[in-house]
């Protein structure tokens, strides 16, 4: 059984009144723990509510979301079900509450009770985690966003999460910002081997996914590879999606007869292709 | 005629112990019919800069002049004057769709217009022509709910919003934040097409280097409240002191032109575009031969 099971699941607003929207229809796909997955999808392909969907906070209108083998459905389970699943959203002015950063990363832990003596253990290791111990005392107003970001991702590890869902994480913050956040994702995927589902526009960072998926009006589009995926250069630009900029430039290069392969990623791989290909010359 | 910043300084809280200065000593003129970008990282003062660009806040020392007119008026007529003068500039804040609440895409577009005590026909035309501007078909949208678009439609019609108050300089303060890269490229392009066909001013606030590169003709760099730079984009980002001192980082392309520079290719330092890498790559690969 996987970590997470995603089964027929679709949801619709405003069922029966005159707004009704079918925002998912018959999403069906499962995530290994450990894995990390990125979403891609133009603005109402149903991203972020299939996000919501993972710890409970939409319940499908129809099918069914499990959770480490528990249904999303039964209310019993919805507070299990998001201790193991965490979610940092957009703004990251909108997620904190505290007004000191360690009281912020340990809300959690005290809103279920957990033991006074490892709270402390577990707020100390999150951020020490995700590189905000020196600020571990200030007051969050004073922090970038990047740092916001982390902290609200300290806050779902002092929970001992085992997934982050990330809903645009890094859409509002500045390059920088940015950097520091996906290095926290990378390493706690890495290291942690926590499961990662990471909803983005940036096309950069979901090629460091295991494997990428791809909504489109509710359904899944396609769904393999970041190599998979990114080789589907026409099919992405029709539903509103874009290469990798390494990407973009090989395609337009293999247009004008430059024989390269049709699967580079990254500006290394371009960079070792182009090298190849002016010693064969 | 211009916007003209004169030794602007700000502080937050002024004489408490929160004191802090957001802006020191900026001064620049932004040319009606430029196009200009303004980069810093988070903290770098940028949206205190916005804020003074229509009078939102008055500068604790220095001026900002509208069209020669001083946006912080004394007296009366002054005042009359200033808030006159602040009305040429329409600002759209970041989330723009966020601030949308009428009924339907057409009321809340006229909302401006209607505050203005237009006229009823006056609105109509107003509202049709900020629509057409942005790319929204005035019949199939006007009667529609702003809330049932997408995102990127949804902020196109809170920018017609401001642009039916007939601005002469339009401030969007990270227009492209949040969109799908269809929506980011549509709602550039149309950007572009408002400044050269409209000859609206343009001023942004961008973190997205490449969009700067592509359609700025001067940034204006900021870095703890102070102007670090303000020039050409391609001559800003080939110095990586200032792109250092601001925590900014180069364009893409840029990145991907210095990667392909370290491995022996001959990229110009002014490469900043993918189209300039390809040409580049493709001339190389044809002298090869």
């Amino acid at each position: 059984m996987s970590f997470i099971t995603i089964q027929n699941v679709s949801h619709i607003y405003h069922a029966g009144e005159e707004q009704e929207h079918r925002a998912l229809s018959e999403v069906s796909f499962s995530i290994e723990e450990g894995e990390f997955i990125a979403i891609l999808g133009t603005n109402g392909s149903g991203k972020s509510t299939l996000a919501r969907h993972i710890n409970g906070l939409l319940l499908p209108s129809s099918g069914h979301v499990l959770v480490d083998s528990m249904d999303t459905q039964e209310t019993e389970n919805i507070w299990n079900i998001r201790r193991e699943v965490g979610m940092v959203f957009q703004n990251p002015d909108n997620q904190i509450i505290a007004a000191v950063v360690e009281d912020d990363v340990a809300f959690g832990p005290e809103n279920i009770g957990m033991e006074p003596g490892r709270i402390r253990k577990n707020v100390h290791e999150a951020l020490e985690t995700v590189g905000m111990t020196h600020f571990r005392s200030f007051a969050p107003h004073l922090l970038s966003g990047g740092q916001k970001q982390r902290v609200a991702i300290a806050g779902a590890l002092a929970m001992q999460t085992k997934c982050l869902v990330l809903d645009e994480a890094t859409a509002m913050l500045d390059p920088r910002g940015r950097q520091e956040v996906m290095e926290t994702i990378l390493r706690l995927h890495r290291e942690n081997h926590i499961t990662i589902l990471l909803i983005t526009h940036f096309m950069e960072e979901a090629v460091e996914a295991d494997r990428i998926l791809v909504l489109d009006k509710g359904e899944i589009f396609a769904s393999g590879t970041p190599r998979d995926i990114f080789s589907r250069g026409k099919e992405l630009e029709e539903i509103g999606l874009e290469l990798p900029l390494a990407s973009r430039v090989a395609e337009k290069l293999i247009q004008q007869g430059i024989p390269l392969p049709n699967t580079i990623l990254t500006k290394e791989e371009l960079r070792a292709e182009l090298r190849q290909l002016q010693q064969a010359q | 005629m211009a916007i003209v910043l004169q030794d602007v300084s700000y502080t937050y809280m002024a004489n408490t112990p929160l004191e802090r200065q957001a802006l020191s000593g900026i001064s620049a003129v932004i040319q009606e019919g430029s196009f200009t970008a303004i980069a810093g990282h988070t903290g770098s003062g940028k949206s205190t800069l916005l804020q003074h660009l229509n009078g939102l806040i008055h500068p604790t020392s220095g001026q900002v002049l509208m069209d020669e007119v001083n946006l912080q008026g004394k007296g009366k007529a002054e005042r009359r004057r200033a808030k006159a003068a602040a009305r040429q500039v329409g600002m759209v804040f970041q989330y723009p769709e966020q601030q949308l609440f009428e009924e339907t895409v057409e009321k809340d577009i006229a909302f401006g217009p209607r505050n203005l005590g237009l006229s009823e026909e006056e609105i109509e035309e107003r509202v049709q022509s900020a629509m057409e501007l942005m790319h929204l078909d005035y019949k199939a949208f006007k009667d529609v709910s702003p809330f049932a678009l997408s995102g990127g439609q949804m902020r196109r019609v809170a920018i017609a919003g401001v642009l039916a108050l007939r601005p002469k300089y339009l401030v969007l303060d990270e227009p492209t934040a949040g969109l799908d890269p269809r929506g980011r490229r549509k709602l550039t392009e149309t950007i572009t097409r408002l400044h050269r066909e409209e000859h609206v001013t343009i001023i942004f606030v961008s973190h997205n280097m490449d969009d700067i590169v592509r359609l700025a003709d001067r940034v204006l760099v900021l870095a703890h409240g102070k102007l670090l730079a303000y020039a050409p984009p391609q001559e800003v980002f080939q110095d990586s002191r200032i792109l250092e001192e601001a925590g900014l980082q180069p364009p893409e392309a840029f990145k991907l032109a210095d990667e392909l520079r370290q491995a022996g290719f001959d990229i110009p330092a002014h490469a900043m575009l993918e189209e300039d890498i390809v040409s580049s790559i493709l001339r190389l690969y044809r002298q090869g031969r």
